[in-house]
């Protein structure tokens, strides 16, 4: 048994998770962002998941399963996404980076979203820990085969 | 009786895909695991126990059955009973659901309940194992 591929598939999500989690915080510290180095407003950044490896063979309701070996490798993040939705406006004259009508361009970060994506991403880390504990706890019961 | 036959009896190679099996179904649920937010992704499954339960019905229901001898292995199969410790764990990849919009299919709470019905099956299979080398151990020690 190859445990340590085993615990680097649970790995790979704890490292994607946590960059989540990070890219998450990063919005939520820049809720209120007016100024960036590229010019306006903060713009919200998601993550994208990929599978790591290839799927194997696809199954279809009647068809006979074939052998082969398991090639999935877990999860990896192939990059940082810009949300494109629009900016929030909001009338505030005395602020300096109002527009001449008094309007403010605000990031389109929705604090209510960003804490909802912050419960699952650490539901899913959560999910992968007890993974890698039960990997732990099937290779030490492997190493006291014939004991 | 020789020492190779008594370590590769049928129960033994049996247990020994068995383990693989749980080992494979362990991968195939991290895996799932990993990818419960990737879009897109289908969850994978291992099939053994299907396997090896239609490969025992067919042992059972001709337990004499003439088999032709294969002197060559290029020679065709005949009437060949499966041998149990061939009987190897397949990996399919559940496609025709779709749990959420983005098509993904990880069911988390399905996923959690099989890693751990798969933990104490691999723990059973461990005992199982080392009872085996333990009949083995008092055969040789012959007390």
């Amino acid at each position: 048994m190859d445990f340590m591929r085993t615990m680097s598939i649970s790995g790979s999500a704890l490292t994607a998770e946590r960059v989540r989690l990070d890219v998450i915080a990063n919005n939520i510290a820049n809720a209120n962002t007016t100024r960036t180095a590229q010019g306006g407003p903060y713009r919200r950044q998601t993550v994208l998941f990929a599978p790591r490896g290839e799927q194997v063979q696809w199954m279809f309701p009647g068809m006979e399963p074939q052998g082969g070996e398991f090639k999935g490798r877990g999860v990896r993040v192939v990059g940082i996404a810009q949300d494109t939705s629009p900016f929030k406006r909001m009338y505030n004259p005395g602020h300096p980076d109002a527009d001449a009508s008094g309007y403010v361009t605000l990031p389109n970060v929705n604090p209510v979203t960003e804490m909802v994506d912050l419960m699952a991403a650490t539901r899913a880390y959560e999910a992968n820990v007890a993974a890698i504990g039960a990997a732990r706890s099937m290779a030490q019961r492997a190493l006291e085969i014939g004991k | 009786m020789n020492i190779d036959r008594l370590l590769s009896d049928p129960a033994m190679a049996v247990l020994r895909q068995a383990l693989k099996a749980s080992d494979t179904t362990h991968d195939t649920i991290a895996h799932n695991l990993a990818n419960v937010e990737t879009p897109g992704y289908k969850s994978s499954e291992v099939i053994f126990k299907d396997k090896l339960a239609s490969a025992l019905h067919e042992i059972q229901a001709s337990p004499d059955n003439l088999a032709g001898a294969r002197t060559n292995p290029a020679h065709f199969a005949i009437n060949e009973s499966p041998s149990l410790g061939d009987i190897k764990p397949a990996v399919v990849v559940r496609a025709e659901t779709s749990l959420r919009a983005d098509g993904n299919n990880v069911d988390i709470d399905a996923e959690m309940t099989k890693l751990s019905q798969n933990t104490i099956l691999y723990q059973a299979l461990t005992q199982l194992v080392s009872a085996k080398i333990g009949q083995l151990r008092t055969a040789i020690q012959g007390r």
